[in-house]
């Protein structure tokens, strides 16, 4: 994906900015890319970005619960230790 | 766009590794002791199963590993046995900051100059280059392309962990239901 080098030509911002809007969710497909959907675009790229780092950080949390509860005997536990340990 | 098949599995399978190496199974941590060790765990995984092509990951990679040195490596006062060490990570961070700051695009045309001036708000640029690790050593050329990347590896990560949190919790296997 990187390491591009040399010009970056029209053709190649136009595929980024439709890559963009196809990857975020819900986006409301656009025909012709107008100037102030491009701007939108972005914006709605950074919400995006900014959600996923939340649903990171709150499986980070639900993740170390789990690790913490295996204080227990439960056959769960077990699994978990022969995995992690 | 999604992450590969085989990007997912690296990542998951550098997850594990790294919970067992940060030994977040122990039982004496405290709750934001694992909690930030899950999170480095799961941040050092995606770094590292992406690689050291997008700017990126070589960024959060040495943002994680500053981190670590940072803890480490409790705070010292300037004394004199420890100049010289001082001097050396100095050199070491600063070259390593500038492997990892992006090469400028050579000169896009005149005319993609102008799509990027129209499509590159600044203040949406700068949002951008607040989220994306690395980004404030980007030109927006590079941005715009690293930005994708991330993102689609970000979503890998998410769903890798997804995973792992519903494999560890759900026992599919009846016999293993002691009540």
């Amino acid at each position: 994906m990187s390491g591009r080098r040399g010009r970056i030509s029209d053709d190649e911002i136009n595929e980024l900015i439709s890559k963009l809007q196809a990857l975020l969710p819900e986006t409301s497909r656009r025909r012709n890319a107008s100037r102030s959907s491009a701007s939108k675009l972005l914006k709605e790229t950074c919400s995006y970005i900014k959600s996923l780092h939340r649903e990171v950080d709150d499986l980070s949390d639900r993740l170390s619960e789990l690790m913490s509860t295996m204080d227990n005997d439960s056959p769960q536990a077990e699994i978990i230790r022969s995995l992690l340990r | 766009m999604q992450g590969s098949k085989q990007f997912k599995r690296a990542i998951l399978k550098n997850l594990v590794l790294g919970l067992r190496k940060r030994g977040v199974a122990s039982r004496d941590m405290s709750f934001h002791e694992r909690k930030s060790a899950v999170r480095h765990a799961a941040d050092a995984a995606l770094a590292a199963a992406r690689g050291t092509a997008p700017c990126w990951s070589r960024s959060l990679a040495a943002e994680l590993s500053r981190g670590q040195d940072a803890q480490l490596r409790p705070a010292t006062s300037a004394s004199e046995e420890y100049t010289p060490r001082k001097m050396t990570m100095c050199k070491r961070i600063s070259r390593r900051r500038r492997s990892i700051r992006a090469r400028p695009k050579s000169k896009a045309t005149a005319k993609a100059a102008d799509v990027l001036a129209r499509v590159m708000v600044r203040r949406r640029t700068r949002a951008l280059r607040d989220i994306v690790p690395g980004g404030r050593g980007m030109d927006e050329c590079t941005l715009l392309g690293e930005t994708l990347d991330y993102a689609v590896s970000l979503k890998a990560q998410v769903d890798t962990m997804q995973l792992l949190l519903r494999a560890l919790q759900a026992p599919k296997n009846p016999m293993l239901m002691q009540q």
